[in-house]
């Protein structure tokens, strides 16, 4: 897909360090980049590359020790307890490497947890067709295998209608083969409902599905560049 | 239903058991609340109600004798509004058995009104007249007494029949004891019969006089005003004792129930309350950190932090709302029960049984505000949750040594598993300091109880076994020369006979009074042992009196001090005498005196009113018709009563052990699958490593057994602080319960709290047997 005009989020000097015994660490070091309204972007990193952190923050999840990050032109890092709140409710869609679907709540029961609060969430039973659960809704987290409770957890973040999605390692808890279902589901979100997503990844083949691709190192982008042919996730292999 | 609160309830069903013992100390600790105040505010609001609808006397005098025209001359000066005279004596009630001893009280009563203390007409007419009589209620129920019913006193000396007109209540014989020395209402020994007053006056020949006064104030505030005006104006008539409405026996044994039902009220139902708001708030406080990852993502889909909070918070309400109704439901039906039972004590005619939304309200409101600023303190740390951080596995806590294993010569000796548990202990000091608390309170409670249990049986036996040991008292219808207490010597072939002299007389120090009976005794009694609160013997002084150490507590005032005795008897001026001992009695509040001293001091030389008997024989036959002689009572009699008494305490017993029990179940039994279901994953290591369930179960037990090892040191302490508060609040003119714990008490407490805990803990073992460990370690979701 090609790079729209509109920028979605702008990440300007972002820098997180914090304490860890006597050692500071610095997680992320006067990072900046751009990311258009739907693009799908994949973060590549290794382990303690910062990336997890910078999602945190772009999520309003977390606050940086410098720098700012604008969406939509509003500046993030500025807002209060309340108004990000409020972002994470209306533009932000989480999805998270272990699931953490509420244990004692069904398929659809995790995704209308998610719309309850929403103002504009798409149908419920729909998101849960297009991830492929329909059969499988009145089911316990329990009752199902890593693949179809990371599928509840995107239909969850998707059912709110956000902006876009973060995903935190998505695969990194599943074989190949569902691995790449996942990043199916993913892709279909980008494209059937144009929400932008970021995926971050160790997992370095998983960037050849994406529009854009930001290498991350010692809490740096040390890459950004863009694919020129972005590959079906069918045809990744790791 | 929202998705939250579905998870709320799914959580709840989940946590059933913990859920359901947190209920029932809650739903305990109210339904005691509930119970007890309704009980209590039952009572008095019928008591005070009975009071002015039978314009119950204020101030009631106790004279030798008054013309009955000098009464109505009363009325008008020192605030007094009304004033009734009557005469009242004790006689026997005669009955088929010789061997039995009823007395009752006849009391001059008006034909058909009394103007103050109105009877209440149970069945009959109140029209009385001739022999036609009232009879108390409990005494006729007692007897099997009925209207129409005939029956024999004996009255100055002679054998006279009676017939049941009617069968009424008293405001005055509500608790319907004999004197201030008995233990209990004894209704089918002793009873009131309500003579009328003209006919009274011609069989017992006391027409135009009244020995006993009862007045109405303008203002019951006022009494001391009142009593020393009446203490003036009836001197001359030698007055026995003025008594304030406060100190009436009937009045003053029901008040203290109601004041020992509110004081319980205070203490009892916030143990329970104080536990539950304890294991709420643990429990919440683990739910949160369970949850933690769960919070995150709510957080993180743009739930607010008052929402989280109060997703948490609506469990704690549940707690509070469920426990409030059905504690309250509890206790109300209790309180009816309670109530009904205390007719068996106190004859209230219109006692209610009513319900009280104030006091329904209040427990509610009381259970609310602990759960709630319970469960806030334990959800509290919802708001500190960061979405970002909650992301990831929390860090392990940073390990350091605890201080057990800086003695490394004792720590080298410790086992692998204990190695394990005390760092269990001292790593989860919060769980550990309410477990040992629950272990505490819990001993503290048993051990309370089971002192009361004993202590009534200590308290008679001391009396009646140690402090006095005389087979029989004999009461004389007044002063004698000791020399007829030498011809009823020579009538009962006693194996020894002493006679005894017993007055009622107001002590004064200062402005600190009070009446009691002043005992005279023969010197070197062998009736009376007296010692004092170091157990060593006090031997009756020649001079001066021994007062219990009740009454030098009432007084204030101990060895050495001086008392004022005012003294009623005609031509006898006040006198002060001087404490030379303050001796220890578990029943009562008296002074003693040297016999002899006594009658020239107090009343005149040589002058005796009773007599006390050692002897194996039945004595009331022979006594029956002897003239003088007003009463026999029996020591083993007493003892018969007091057996009787003890059923009726063993069911609050029952109940008392029942509650503690479920105190240290329900904190174990919470804390412990609280425990198993933090650390499935530790357990679940341990299984793999090769540890059985028993083994893991035993980490367990020998946890728990450590921490109510500490709280039998902490519950000890308790205990004893129970005991002092009990026998401070119970100690007054009736019982003085200063006995100490024993330690078979202790012994008794704690195995039976040992034993709760066991059960407790058996009942989590199910959970361990189910735990699959397998699940447990790969188990990643919320």
């Amino acid at each position: 897909m090609e790079m729209e005009n509109k920028v979605l989020y702008k990440v300007e000097g972002l820098s997180k360090s914090y304490q860890m015994g006597d050692v500071e660490v610095k997680a992320l070091q006067e990072v900046s980049f751009e990311i258009g309204e739907g693009e799908f972007v994949v973060i590549l990193g290794p382990s303690g590359s910062g990336k997890s952190t910078l999602l945190n923050i772009m999520g309003g999840m977390d606050k940086p020790s410098a720098g700012k990050v604008f969406f939509k032109e509003q500046e993030v890092t500025r807002y209060d307890d309340r108004k990000l709140t409020q972002f994470r409710r209306r533009d932000v869609g989480f999805i998270f490497q272990f699931y953490n679907l509420i244990g004692n709540l069904t398929a659809r029961e995790n995704v209308e947890l998610a719309v309850e609060i929403c103002d504009e969430p798409l149908d419920v039973e729909e998101m849960l067709e297009a991830v492929g659960l329909e059969e499988r809704s009145d089911h316990f987290p329990a009752q199902m295998s890593g693949g179809e409770q990371q599928r509840v957890a995107i239909a969850r973040a998707a059912a709110k209608n956000p902006e876009i999605l973060l995903c935190d390692e998505p695969t990194g808890a599943l074989d190949f083969e569902t691995g790449i279902s996942i990043l199916q589901v993913l892709k279909m979100v980008n494209e059937r409902y144009g929400r932008t997503v970021v995926v971050i990844t160790h997992n370095a083949p998983i960037a050849q599905m994406a529009d854009r691709v930001l290498k991350m190192r010692s809490g740096k982008v040390m890459e950004d560049y863009r694919n020129s042919q972005p590959l079906d996730p069918k045809e990744i292999v790791w | 239903m929202k998705k939250l609160n579905l998870r709320l309830v799914r959580t709840m069903r989940h946590a059933k058991g913990q859920l359901a013992a947190l209920l029932a100390v809650m739903v305990t600790g109210l339904f005691i609340f509930t119970a007890i105040t309704s009980a209590a505010t039952n009572l008095q609001t019928s008591l005070e109600s009975y009071y002015d609808q039978s314009n119950f006397g204020d101030v009631f005098v106790e004279l030798m004798h008054i013309p009955s025209q000098e009464v109505d001359g009363l009325v008008g000066d020192g605030g007094i509004v009304e004033a009734k005279g009557r005469y009242a004596f004790t006689t026997p009630f005669l009955t088929d058995d010789p061997k039995e001893i009823v007395n009752v009280r006849v009391v001059s009563s008006g034909s058909s009104t009394d103007g103050i203390n109105e009877l209440h007409l149970y069945e009959g007419s109140r029209s009385i007249g001739e022999n036609r009589v009232l009879v108390l209620e409990k005494f006729a129920t007692a007897r099997g007494l009925e209207v129409e019913d005939r029956f024999h006193l004996q009255i100055a000396g002679q054998r006279r029949e009676m017939v049941v007109a009617g069968i009424v209540g008293s405001p005055e014989y509500i608790y319907l004891m004999e004197n201030e020395q008995a233990l209990m209402p004894r209704p089918g020994k002793f009873g009131v019969v309500f003579v009328e007053e003209s006919y009274l006056g011609s069989i017992a020949g006391t027409g135009g006089i009244y020995n006993e006064v009862v007045f109405k104030l303008e203002d019951r505030a006022r009494s001391k005003e009142a009593e020393d005006h009446l203490e003036e104006a009836l001197d001359r008539y030698g007055v026995r004792r003025i008594i304030p409405r406060k100190d009436q026996l009937s009045n003053n044994v029901t008040y203290q129930e109601i004041e020992g039902l509110q004081a319980m009220t205070r203490t009892v139902p916030f143990i329970f309350l104080f536990a539950a708001g304890g294991i709420l708030a643990t429990l919440m406080g683990r739910m949160v950190k369970n949850d933690r990852m769960a919070i995150g993502v709510l957080k993180a889909m743009g739930y607010r932090n008052r929402t989280i909070l109060g997703h948490y918070m609506k469990f704690a309400l549940f707690v509070g709302i469920t426990g409030g109704i059905l504690g309250t439901l509890l206790g109300t039906v209790l309180s009816g029960f309670m109530t009904q039972l205390y007719l068996d004590f106190f004859a209230i005619p219109l006692l209610e049984v009513r319900f009280y939304p104030e006091n329904i309200v209040a427990s509610l409101v009381l259970a609310t505000v602990v759960c709630m600023a319970s469960g806030f303190l334990g959800a509290r740390n919802v708001l500190a949750i960061s979405p970002a951080e909650s992301m990831k596995p929390e860090a392990p806590r940073q390990g350091h040594r605890i201080l057990l294993e800086r003695i490394r010569f004792l720590w080298n000796q410790v086992s692998f598993t204990w190695k394990i548990v005390f760092r269990n202990i001292f790593r989860e000091k919060k769980k550990f300091l309410l477990v040992s608390l629950g272990g505490a309170f819990t001993l503290g409670m048993m051990t309370m109880t089971f002192w009361m249990n004993s202590i009534y049986g200590v308290l008679f036996e001391e009396h009646y076994g140690h402090f006095m040991s005389m087979d029989y008292t004999i009461h004389l219808d007044g002063f004698f020369h000791e020399r007829a207490v030498r011809d009823l010597g020579r009538l009962i072939e006693a194996d020894h006979l002493e006679p005894k002299l017993e007055v009622p007389f107001e002590l004064y120090n200062g402005a600190k009074s009070g009446v009691v009976n002043v005992v005279g005794l023969v010197q070197g009694t062998r009736f009376y042992n007296f010692s004092d609160a170091q157990g060593h013997e006090v031997p009756l002084p020649v001079d001066g009196m021994l007062i219990s150490s009740n009454l030098a507590l009432k007084l204030g005032v101990g060895e050495g001090d001086l008392l004022r005795v005012r003294n009623f008897l005609p031509g006898k001026e006040d006198s002060y005498i001087r404490v030379r001992g303050v001796i220890e009695q578990t029943l009562g509040i008296n002074a003693y005196m040297e016999l002899e001293w006594m009658g020239t001091q107090l009343v005149e030389r040589g002058a005796v009113n009773g007599a006390l008997v050692a002897t194996d024989q039945e004595i009331i036959p022979l006594l029956e018709d002897v003239e003088r002689v007003g009463g026999v009572q029996s020591t083993e009699e007493l003892q018969a009563i007091f057996l009787e008494f003890m059923d009726l305490t063993l069911v609050s017993i029952g109940f008392m052990l029942f509650f503690s029990g479920i105190l240290g179940f329900v904190i174990v039994y919470s804390m412990t699958i609280m425990s198993i279901h933090e650390r499935k994953l530790e357990f679940a290591s341990l299984r793999v490593l090769g540890f059985t369930r028993g083994e893991l179960f035993g980490l367990i037990l020998k946890e728990n057994l450590v921490m109510t090892l500490l709280g039998f040191v902490m519950g000890v302490p308790l205990g004893l602080f129970f005991v002092e508060a009990v026998s401070v609040s119970f100690t007054s003119d009736l019982y003085t319960m200063n006995r100490p714990v024993q330690p078979e008490e202790i012994g008794l407490a704690m195995l039976f709290t040992t034993g709760c805990i066991l059960l407790a803990q058996l009942a989590t073992y199910k959970k361990i047997r189910h735990l699959d460990f397998i699940e447990a370690l790969k188990n990643r979701t919320t």
